[in-house]
């Protein structure tokens, strides 16, 4: 989609540049699987929440990382689809398909 | 116009619509990842140790800088606002900035980085068009940025502190 505008402001100008930059799409990507990654390292933990869904300061602990590495995985495949299709759930604290409530809910 | 011609255009024009819709669901899926690996909450509090100290100006300011860089990677603004609020919202909450603040802060900060971000289609298409370098677009606009970021600063950090 971008393909027309960016050869349009490429020729005798840019050509000094060798690095191009990418896309937002393939940013994205790229910080998705950073996201990914740094998620692996960094320890799980919750707040309390109040009723409106956003975290009471000074409630916050530690807590076991509920998924197994295969569930990680799929997190990590099924981001894009979670991302648009997805609903929080009040009750698990998670967001996938499989739950039903208002749409655009979990943005809290 | 034929009905077959009709078709294909709305068709057309919903695939112009197909960039944006990626950015939005890709940057959804950064923040699912940190929900539900329950880092989000873990990464909330690192800030809010950071937070409790600044005064709500303070908070509105840096919120508009930080959005700057965001900006230029993902120059769609529903795509930065979606992979921004989940965090920003909750952070402004603990730093006790009203919401419609600190959502003016972002959007100014998304702005101002947009005016001179080499990323943004506006900007590379209309420097192409009236054929003016990136560089040379720079060092002619630099001046007003600078303006426009102290004006849009001062009146952020005098909403958050007004409430």
């Amino acid at each position: 989609m971008s393909e027309p505008t960016a050869s349009a402001a490429a020729p005798p100008e840019s050509r000094k540049w060798t690095f191009e930059f990418p896309s937002a799409v393939t940013t994205l990507v790229i910080v998705s699987i950073l996201v990914w990654l740094a998620a692996l390292v960094i320890p799980a933990g919750q707040y309390a929440r109040d009723a409106d869904g956003s975290p009471i300061p000074g409630t916050y602990q530690r807590i076991e990382s509920p998924l197994t590495s295969g569930q990680r995985v799929e997190q990590l495949i099924l981001a894009p689809v979670n991302g648009i299709y997805g609903l929080l759930s009040p009750v698990r604290g998670f967001v996938d398909t499989g739950t039903v409530g208002r749409l655009f809910g979990w943005r809290r | 116009m034929k009905e077959k011609e009709i078709v294909q255009l709305i068709a057309a024009g919903a695939a112009d619509m197909m960039g944006p819709a990626m950015v939005m669901l890709l940057a959804g899926g950064v923040s699912v990842i940190m929900t539900n690996t329950q880092t989000l909450d873990t990464i909330l509090h690192a800030m809010e140790q950071l937070i409790t100290g600044a005064s709500a100006g303070a908070f509105a300011v840096v919120t508009l800088l930080a959005n700057i860089p965001l900006a230029f990677l993902i120059p769609s603004s529903s795509g930065h606002a979606a992979l921004a609020m989940p965090m920003l919202s909750p952070l402004a909450d603990f730093a006790g900035v009203s919401r419609p603040t600190a959502i003016t802060a972002w959007s100014l900060g998304h702005g101002l980085a947009l005016l001179a971000s080499p990323t943004n289609v506006v900007v590379g298409g209309g420097l192409a068009i009236a054929k003016v370098g990136y560089d040379q677009y720079l060092r002619f606009v630099w001046p007003l940025l600078a303006g426009l970021m102290v004006v849009a600063a001062a009146a952020v950090a005098i909403a958050a502190t007004l409430g």
